[in-house]
């Protein structure tokens, strides 16, 4: 075994464990544990690549595993977009109840007469109807 | 004094909830809830993650006042206000009213007199109802509007001659089956797109929208329509 493959191992097989322990979904490891599998035999036997390669017509082994490369990227993409997403909902979900939740909105407030000096009203037509505050 | 047709919509606006999202309107905020101060209707107001005291200056107005610990979008905030005045005030009518003061006070009156006659469940604002509003839309948001227009009729199959204009009047048993799940701008596309979807019945209202140096900086730029086209394809993923 040359010096490179034993590094590449070595590093392909640490993100496999890695994959392993992390608290991700069960599913998410074994794709992960499942690529860096790939990734041992690959680096195991250099001329498997190629050999695939040439059996499905793309070429040289790099292409096939380059090509693999960008569909696994765009599939993790849109998958991350799509779990944003459901984070957006969800964070707004609990914006929402805490805005709901909070009591003091029920609240009937002073009437509109003593409006901040700072942005006074202007006078609008006769005097300011009383305000109508429901609980 | 009042003509019976006018204590008519006074009643009407007793029973109406004007629903304000607000985002950074520490400026202006103020002088928009003196002026709905003085119509008969309730008033909620949205703060959505307002970082500039808007929630501060709004608290001594007899209004509801709700606040969004983060800043979500103006989707959004309508509606967690919907939802309040729902189901916690029990309104009649529900009006959306944008808070950068843009909006009329008179036009939320013209907006419930369509709803009270009964005909409709959703009366919408249009800036293109009279050659008079329509000139006050400065020219090169009225591009970007009519595009919008366009692309909102392709969408939703509903020949509407504005978007995104904030003003709008719902019955409570129309708003209450609406429920917008796009945070953001394109919310207005999907309403639109409820409105079809639940058969309301609806129609647009000629209202003034004014155009001050304000809302031009703080309206939303031509680009956002690239977001809301964005908002509205992604959002059609799973």
């Amino acid at each position: 075994m040359r010096a490179g493959q034993f590094v590449l191992l070595v590093l392909v097989a640490a993100l496999g464990l890695y994959a392993l322990v992390l608290h991700t979904r069960v599913f998410d490891r074994i794709v992960m544990l499942a690529l860096a599998l790939a990734g041992v035999v690959l680096v195991a036997w250099p001329g498997l690549a190629s050999d695939v390669a040439q059996a499905v017509g793309i070429g040289r082994g790099a292409d096939l595993v380059f090509y693999l490369f960008i569909i696994f990227c765009l599939f993790r993409f849109v998958s991350a977009s799509a779990e944003t997403r459901r984070l957006e909902r969800q964070l707004t979900e609990v914006v929402r109840e805490l805005a709901l939740r909070d009591e003091r909105a029920l609240e009937s407030s002073p009437p509109c007469e003593p409006a901040p000096g700072r942005l006074a009203a202007p006078a609008e037509t006769g005097a300011a109807a009383p305000a109508t505050p429901r609980t | 004094m009042t003509r019976p047709e006018e204590s008519h919509l006074d009643d009407a606006l007793a029973r109406t909830c004007v629903v304000v999202p607000a985002f950074n309107e520490a400026d202006v905020i103020g002088d928009v809830l003196a002026r709905l101060c003085t119509l008969p209707c309730t008033t909620v107001v949205v703060d959505d993650g307002s970082t500039d005291g808007t929630y501060d200056i709004c608290q001594p107005y007899p209004i509801h006042l709700l606040h969004h610990a983060t800043n979500l979008g103006q989707g959004a905030a309508l509606q967690t206000g919907m939802a309040f005045a729902l189901t916690r005030l029990g309104p009649q009518y529900l009006v959306t009213f944008d808070g950068d003061g843009q909006h009329q006070l008179q036009d939320i009156a013209a907006l419930i007199a369509a709803l009270s006659t009964g005909a409709v469940d959703v009366a919408l604002g249009t800036r293109f109802g009279r050659a008079a509003d329509a000139a006050l839309v400065p020219r090169g948001r009225r591009a970007v509007l009519k595009a919008a227009v366009v692309f909102t009729r392709f969408c939703t199959g509903m020949r509407v001659t504005d978007a995104h204009n904030g003003l709008r009047a719902f019955t409570a048993r129309a708003a209450a089956r609406i429920e917008l799940r796009h945070n953001g701008m394109a919310h207005a596309s999907e309403l639109l797109t409820a409105i079809r979807r639940e058969r309301l019945r609806w129609c647009e209202v000629p209202v003034s929208v004014a155009y001050t140096e304000y809302s031009g900086r703080k309206g939303q730029r031509g680009v956002g329509a690239l977001d809301i086209v964005w908002d509205l394809v992604a959002g059609r993923m799973p």
